[in-house]
């Protein structure tokens, strides 16, 4: 177990300060550290026989992955390729596992990642590509038990043209990092949107790492959170613009509401900017319910619990767009804790 | 008929009294106006008597057809048909108007142990309600009061009011950011819902909307309690020589 522990990132990293997957690891002493992950793939019938990936992992959690996942799920789309159904990667409980999707130019696929376990670690290492002109659209819910600790990193390539959207929906565990880094080597766009919902000490991590080098992006990102209870919330966002990304029209938003005293929330927006002619921004809020609206909500007959949870509901749904059915799962969570 | 006796009120714990033994009665059927200068406790009545947080009641009653309002919480007073016309109307980011305005007379209604008002019953109502004031249809599909003027979100609150149908109408302000045609169609929805069963309290600062709605009654609150009560001309001497005699 000391060799394992030594590989893991912690707080002593600074893109880790605040999510220590060492202590956690040391301190829950999880199944699946050294297990391959088995995942289920359901859908349209994709090509399965894609490329290895092609770059060694230099990270250690690409490294761990690496070496304990049975090989790579590789699966490309062809160009101008385009499905009625999303590709659901099911089963994503515990153990580690690699992925490779490439969508191909012009083409389009919805996935959708459900990653889900009461107990146990996992390590998820995603590669997308999309190329010239397509479009992935990735919903990834985790809903593990208080127990489970998640690591799931994305790596998302973005050619000339590509569209790209996430939506994230995580209840934490005890310890949940969802990472999305995304290189975009072309004129892109890029919709990120994400949700916390955590109550008892549940912790979650939202990391979003974008990298331009061409011109002519143009990126959202957008998180929100709810905490409750002793649970832990955490942004890191980054906008890294490189010299020749001109004209890249970025926005950053964390916004996040803590409903106990004990709740606790880190936020680091951040902005890397080489280039002159670019407009970027971020911003961040962290604060409670309003209590002026809650006042008005009850005064016009609607009560307490169901005023706090239609605000609370309001204010991730707007993250969620029109995905109902995660929208029904904050719903749910928001009922039984309200 | 609200029968306020002996109130008195406090906030920070005790430290500052705000309201000091007063005592109002409005029947039914009639419109009472509550006059008073800056500081006088205007606000601070309509939020005690609507049941907002930060308020200690340390003495007296209030009751609406002999009912205790006081022991109650806000959504139960609401939902005895108590209405209060906010001042500064609060944003609710993210709940369209209708959804809002269903779910509240929705949950005054299951409160009262009555059944729910059918969607095209709500929405024959809204439309009809809607026309009369004058308000867009797209409006009410937009998240309540979010991105309205001052203006445009008094109206809303007229609409709210005329689709609930309160039995108690408590407007704190209503006039202030109205501009003239606002502020006719505001008192046309007020006057459109006078009726021998309900009784409305208007609390201003000026006498301008009082041209609109005409008061059976006009009373004046100075330093927490009522100094003096007269009848619909006593607001317009009130304009003209101001609060000084009631310090």
């Amino acid at each position: 177990m000391t060799l394992m522990l030594d590989a893991l990132p912690h707080r002593g990293i600074e893109e880790w300060k605040w999510s220590d997957l060492r202590a956690a690891v040391s301190a829950h002493d999880p199944k699946g550290f050294d297990a391959p992950l088995r995942a289920e793939l359901t859908g349209p019938a994709l090509d399965m026989s894609g490329p290895e990936i092609a770059e060694a992992p230099v990270d250690p959690m690409g490294k761990i992955a690496a070496e304990y996942a049975d090989g790579v799920t590789s699966i490309v789309v062809p160009a101008d390729a385009s499905y009625d159904q999303p590709l659901e990667l099911k089963g994503l409980g515990t153990g580690n596992g690699r992925f490779r999707i490439e969508v191909g130019a012009g083409a389009s696929l919805d996935v959708i990642e459900h990653h889900k376990s009461e107990t146990g670690f996992a390590n998820v290492d995603l590669t997308y590509i999309v190329r010239e002109g397509g479009t992935l659209r990735r919903t990834v819910i985790s809903d593990d038990g208080t127990e489970m600790i998640r690591h799931v990193r994305a790596r998302v390539t973005l050619w000339e043209g590509a569209d790209f959207h996430q939506t994230l929906l995580t209840f934490g565990g005890a310890l949940t990092r969802l990472e999305t880094r995304i290189a975009g080597m072309g004129a892109v766009t890029a919709n990120l949107n994400g949700a916390y919902l955590l109550d008892g000490s549940r912790h979650a991590d939202i990391t979003n790492y974008i990298d331009f080098a061409a011109p002519g992006s143009v990126v959202q990102d957008s998180v929100a959170g709810i905490v409750t209870d002793k649970g832990k919330g955490v942004f890191q966002g980054k906008f890294h613009v490189r010299r020749p990304a001109q004209q890249t029209d970025a926005e950053m938003r964390h916004d996040a509401l803590m409903l106990s005293e004990s709740a606790k929330i880190n936020a680091k927006p951040e902005l890397e900017i080489y280039a002159d002619d670019v407009e970027c921004e971020h911003g961040n809020t962290i604060g409670q319910l309003d209590e002026e609206a809650l006042f008005y909500m009850r005064q016009r007959g609607i009560p307490d619990a169901q005023a706090r949870g239609m605000l609370l509901e309001a204010f991730i749904a707007a993250r969620l767009g029109d995905n109902e059915s995660l929208i029904s799962a904050v719903s749910e969570w928001l009922e039984t804790r309200l | 008929m609200l029968n306020i006796k002996n109130l008195t009120a406090t906030v920070d714990d005790g430290a500052k009294t705000i309201l000091n033994d007063l005592s109002l009665s409005v029947p039914a059927g009639e419109v009472h106006a509550i006059m008073g200068p800056n500081g006088a406790g205007k606000s601070t009545l309509s939020y005690v008597l609507t049941g907002r947080d930060g308020y200690d009641v340390t003495g007296g009653s209030v009751t609406l057809d002999g009912e205790d309002l006081l022991d109650r919480d806000p959504e139960e007073r609401a939902a005895k048909g108590v209405f209060l016309s906010f001042q500064y109307p609060l944003e609710i980011p993210g709940v369209p108007t209708l959804t809002f305005l269903r779910t509240a007379m929705n949950a005054q209604r299951k409160a009262r142990g009555e059944d729910e008002i059918s969607a095209p019953d709500f929405m024959k109502r809204a439309r009809s309600v809607a026309k009369e004031l004058k308000i867009d249809a797209e409006m009410l599909r937009r998240p309540l009061n979010v991105g309205f003027s001052g203006g445009e979100k008094k109206r809303m609150e007229m609409f709210q009011m005329m689709m609930m149908e309160p039995s108690f109408v408590i407007m704190d302000e209503t006039d202030s950011g109205l501009d003239v045609d606002a502020l006719r169609i505001v008192a046309d929805g007020v006057n459109a819902l006078r009726s021998p069963d309900r009784g409305i309290l208007i609390i201003t600062h000026y006498q301008r909307l009082l041209d609109y709605i005409v008061p059976d009654k006009v009373h004046v609150l100075s330093a927490g309690s009522i100094r003096a009560t007269g009848d619909a001309d006593f607001a317009k001497k009130l304009e003209t020589e101001g609060y000084d005699a009631y310090a």
